[in-house]
């Protein structure tokens, strides 16, 4: 599981640079996630535009992913494909997450 | 088309003809309409992961556009890792039988495993997570059948013996 991390301003960046957040992947993701946010600055945007599949094990990691932060720490989604995008629309996760079209309108909705 | 008639699971050749999974449910050994994949494969996630790759060439094969294609791809990763990891649960010397047929607008799925019986011995009916709960309580499953149940338009299951079969019926004309 590649996650690349990156900080622009007061933002944590993530970039998942797999295809696919699925079952075989999912807890690898939700431990490299808890390293990676453990001293994230606030505000972390997780950017899933090179990811064109997340099952419903995926979708759990994601949603423990947000859950493992801090109080003070906020998970949002960026870049999600068609296909992923369903997936959170069908189980209403879309409702959880702010979700953005990509990075550039994440961070842009970070300065208002 | 001839089905192989001594591998396990799934290998029972009775009512392999006059099929219709819609009317028969899962009873029905041959799903109606033309093969487009069949496979056995171990009841693990890197099993489940190669499958899929394996079975998506298929399926752009058969007029689905892409965002049909994952929807299709979706419903076979829950039915798969529902059978990994509940009915095999973790036994990951299980194997599994994947068919996939096309019928028309109907794309057929075809399960069979011999693992632990679903509780009730029933597909679990479709429950939405709920979501206005403190973030600490957030569901982290839970969604599989859910999806499954949203996805498919006709949906049987059967407990025979030590086998279990599901049946998954898709129609490809309101899948996108």
């Amino acid at each position: 599981m590649k996650l690349d991390s990156r900080t622009v301003g007061t933002v944590q960046v993530i970039l998942v640079e797999d295809r696919r957040i699925d079952a075989s992947v999912a807890i690898q993701f939700k431990d490299r996630m808890r390293e990676l946010t453990a001293m994230a600055p606030g505000r972390v945007v997780l950017d899933l535009h090179r990811v064109n599949f997340v099952d419903s094990s995926g979708l759990g990691a994601i949603v423990a992913a947000m859950k493992q932060l801090d109080a003070g720490q906020k998970l949002d989604l960026a870049g999600l494909t068609p296909g992923v995008d369903k997936v959170f629309r069908l189980t209403r996760m879309d409702s959880i997450f702010a979700i953005h079209g990509d990075v550039d309108a994440a961070l842009s909705a970070a300065r208002l | 088309m001839s089905m192989p008639r001594s591998q396990p699971p799934g290998s029972d050749p009775r009512r392999a003809e006059d099929a219709n999974p819609a009317r028969d449910g899962p009873r029905c050994l041959k799903p109606p309409g033309d093969l487009v994949f069949e496979c056995h494969l171990g009841a693990t996630p890197q099993a489940v992961r190669d499958t899929l790759a394996r079975v998506v060439p298929n399926l752009t094969g058969t007029g689905l556009s892409r965002c049909g294609t994952g929807m299709v791809e979706l419903v076979l990763a829950e039915a798969l890792n529902n059978i990994v990891e509940h009915a095999y649960a973790g036994e990951t010397q299980g194997l599994i039988l994947l068919r996939v047929t096309r019928d028309g607008h109907w794309l057929w799925v075809y399960l069979c495993d011999q693992g632990l019986p679903l509780p009730g011995d029933s597909v679990p009916p479709p429950r939405a997570a709920r979501l206005d709960v403190p973030r600490a309580d957030l569901p982290e499953g839970g969604f599989g059948w859910y999806l499954i149940h949203r996805l498919a338009h006709r949906l049987a299951h059967i407990r025979r013996g030590k086998n279990n079969h599901l049946a998954i019926g898709l129609d490809l004309d309101t899948l996108e």
